[in-house]
């Protein structure tokens, strides 16, 4: 009895003091460094869900209500340490299994300016031998943490900080330099993007760079604008190449470990709703790019979007995915699309994975623009979006709203996917928000499957001609989503949606109304699903989940058939994508609930669920 | 209907339309009439009486806000002064009872501009009549200044403030 008691004790002390094994944690931002988002996790499983409740809530404390903070990150937790950034990107580290604060880091004390703080979300995790560093994007600073300490590494960059706007390749006299999303890491590597905006004024470009990871000195950068005597540098006409920004990769990497490749999806070149000043393709705007990892050469590129002048960012790190094709295992890219498609390429060599057809689009409405004459177009999957806004597809939700919205579309140049833009207004669907956005997809590779959320926003541009002085030929009048008159969106529901898409055939293999406006339901309307923010994970317990809609639930659907199994009303949306790990022999959900968005309440509360 | 049901279902009312975006935004009209406002104030009056603009508006720390004057600091001179005008026993009855009056917004940002009245007039030094037109010249105040993107873009420009979206915007 003595010597059983004995060894379950042993037992018991090794297991606690055993190193988590990777795949029982979130040590990266996606989940994984191919940001699969996916977990093989299955204590929390379809059987058992609906028992899942609140474990602990952690309060950041650094909300703001007006102008109202958000928390986009998702933590990671590694080494039995949840890392994560706040409303105002203080970075933290937490105990994984009480939520309590281990030490928290504020890279923006003594300098937090009056001006928008940004979002943020989250970091990354870097380990030498005994030295753990988190690195953090904040702003236009990367930092250099000592994961243990949360003290700044002064061996790196310039006391423990990069500035960003330096070695850059680019003259940053006034401009603003900001990147939202974690880097990525590679052997002694830290790989960053981000840049500038897309406005019609001067914008920073969006080259990427690699730096040494224990010193922060640069050892490579890739012109996401091409310099004279580069690839692609002649699909900038003139000297447009000089002024032009934006073309950032502001939704983060993923990386491939095993072949030494970092793959970034690009956003639209600034300005982003006109494009007769920078007249060609515009490489590398709204590409899919895969670089080599330790020098920054190009290995391929495609192109989703030519000339874009309807802010078609790529809004979601590529996929990295080993997909069943044909019966076989086949290393993909998956890279989804404001637009609403999702494309997928060999990872190796950037070959179509389903074809892709380069589809005859309308030429320019405004003066001065030259629109590219073809845009690519996936024949497989179908899109995850209705694409254009027809005038069937005004909204039905009331004769009152159909009436309101019917005045908008005919004022409005309205039509097909990549209708041309015209200075009196042209409806955009998807909006700038997608389609899917940047919460991505997540793949299950058990059932094949990837799970992807995708909103229908429709957003107005109206241009008018600029000031003289400006230094541009049309100023922004207008961009804000389209809604009826109560605020709902402007096109016929549904407004939101969760999707499995069979990664063998191309094929929906289910699809389900995202979300409720309860109000509306009441009225008689059937659930309308409503736009959300963040992405969703799935697991091996046979489960997708998901918050960030605007009823501020967080949903765990059946990884099958889409069924919702459990749903949890936040105190406020949840607009970030959630994690999961196991701590201390049990399994956790972590969801960063801090609202903030689309007129909600500002909130400050990390959610943990556990059984 | 009873009055706390009625007030129970507009502040429900209320609540779902801040759950939701906001409607779209044109080219900014500027009204052609001033909202009509709960106590009649005048700027001009007061102004005349040695008041500046944060008296009554002051810029709290962070200094995003141009605060409103609290109910009980009008008080402090209108407990003498007027004190027979039917508007002041209207203010005089909300300060008793700490209700704020509910004041007409004459200008108001949306929640994800973030516009700092600190840095702006703190930090850059420009008067309050730059965005709000002539106030200490006015008897009845009404938006005459456009405070759309725009407009602000365009002052950024020329004073070489930095016009990307994070400048303003949580911007992805």
């Amino acid at each position: 009895m003595r010597r059983r008691l004995f060894l379950q004790t042993a037992a018991a002390a090794a297991a606690s003091s055993k190193t988590p094994s990777p795949g029982s944690e979130w040590r990266v931002y996606g989940g994984d460094d191919g940001a699969s988002r996916y977990s093989p996790l299955k204590r929390i499983n379809r059987t058992n869900v609906s028992r899942l409740r609140v474990a602990w809530v952690h309060r950041t404390g650094d909300a703001m209500e007006r102008p109202a903070t958000a928390i986009e990150c998702t933590p990671i937790v590694v080494d039995g340490v949840m890392y994560l950034t706040t409303c105002q990107l203080k970075v933290r580290a937490l105990d994984p299994r009480t939520g309590e604060t281990k030490w928290t880091f504020d890279p923006l004390k003594n300098s937090r300016s009056r001006r928008s703080p940004g979002v943020n979300r989250g970091v990354t995790f870097w380990r030498q031998g005994n030295d753990k560093r988190i690195f953090a994007t904040v702003q236009d600073m990367l930092y250099s943490i000592d994961a243990v300490t949360g003290e700044l590494d002064r061996k790196f960059g310039s006391a423990g900080v990069v500035d960003l706007k330096e070695n850059f390749d680019h003259d940053m006299t006034g401009l603003s330099f900001k990147h939202t999303s974690p880097p990525v890491v590679f052997d002694d590597l830290v790989i960053t993007g981000g840049g500038g905006g897309e406005g019609p004024y001067p914008e920073a470009p969006g080259h990427i760079r690699g730096y040494d990871a224990r010193t922060g000195k640069r050892r490579w950068i890739f012109h996401t604008i091409p310099k004279p005597g580069e690839f692609g540098h002649d699909t900038w006409e003139g000297d447009s190449w000089k002024r032009a920004g934006g073309t950032n990769c502001w939704a983060g990497m993923s990386v491939d470990l095993r072949r030494g490749i970092v793959f970034a999806g690009i956003g639209s070149p600034s300005f982003d709703f006109y494009g007769g000043d920078r007249k060609g393709a515009n490489l590398f705007g709204n590409c899919v790019l895969a670089l080599n990892a330790r020098t920054g050469e190009r290995v391929w590129h495609f192109q989703t979007v030519h000339h874009d002048t309807w802010d078609y960012d790529l809004p979601a790190q590529p996929a990295l995915l080993t997909i069943r094709k044909d019966g076989k295992p086949l290393d993909v890219v998956a890279q989804v699309t404001k637009q609403g498609f999702l494309f997928v390429f060999e990872r190796a060599t950037g070959r179509p994975v389903f074809e892709i057809e380069e589809r005859p689009v309308p030429k320019a409405d405004i003066d001065g623009e030259e629109l590219w004459p073809t845009q690519p177009m996936p024949v497989k999957p179908p899109p995850l979006s209705r694409q254009g806004f027809r005038k069937e597809d005004i909204t039905d939700i009331s004769p009152e709203a159909h009436k309101y919205v019917s005045a908008i579309w005919d004022k409005a140049s309205a039509g097909a996917l990549f209708t041309p833009l015209r200075k009196s207004g042209t409806l955009i669907h998807p909006g700038f928000r997608g389609g899917p956005l940047w919460g991505g997809l997540a793949y299950d590779p058990e059932r094949n499957l990837a799970f992807v959320g995708s909103d229908e926003w429709t957003n107005r541009v109206i241009l008018k001609d600029a000031d003289p002085n400006d230094g541009f030929r049309y100023a922004l009048v207008d961009r804000a989503p389209v809604t009826d008159p109560e605020g709902y969106p402007a096109i016929r529901p549904p407004w939101g949606h969760m999707t499995a898409v069979d990664m063998d055939k191309g094929d929906f293999r289910w699809r389900v109304v995202n979300g409720e406006f309860p109000e509306l339901t009441r009225r008689g309307i059937p659930k309308t699903g409503t736009p959300s923010h963040g992405g969703a994970i799935c697991t091996a317990g046979g489960l997708v989940i998901k918050a960030g809609t605007f009823d501020k639930m967080i949903r765990a659907f059946d990884s099958d058939t889409g069924a919702v199994l459990w749903e949890h009303k936040l105190n406020q949306g949840g607009f970030a994508t959630p994690c999961t790990y196991e701590a201390g022999g049990r399994q956790y959900v972590v969801i960063a609930a801090g609202g903030g968005k689309d007129g909600s309440k500002a909130s400050d509360e990390i959610v943990a669920f556990s059984l | 209907m009873s009055r706390a049901s009625v007030v129970i279902v507009a502040a429900a009312v209320l609540a779902l339309w801040a759950q939701k975006p906001a409607p779209p935004q044109v080219e900014e009209q500027l009204p052609k009439a001033p909202p009509e406002q709960p106590i009649p104030f005048d700027h001009k009056k007061h102004v005349a009486t040695g008041l500046k603009c944060v008296d009554c508006h002051p810029i709290k720390d962070p200094g995003f806000q141009a605060g409103l004057p609290k109910e009980s600091t009008c008080m402090a001179c209108h407990v003498a002064i007027r004190k027979e005008s039917p508007h002041i026993q209207k203010l005089a009855a909300l300060a008793k009872a700490k209700d704020p009056v509910p004041w007409a917004r004459i200008y108001q940002l949306p929640d994800y501009v973030w516009f700092s009245h600190a840095s702006h007039v703190k930090d850059a030094g420009f008067s309050c009549d730059t965005c709000h037109g002539p106030v200490a010249d006015r008897e009845v105040l009404f938006k005459e200044k456009p405070t759309n993107m725009y407009s602000c873009m365009q002052c950024h420009a020329r004073h070489k403030a930095g016009n990307g979206c994070d400048f303003c915007h949580n911007s992805q």
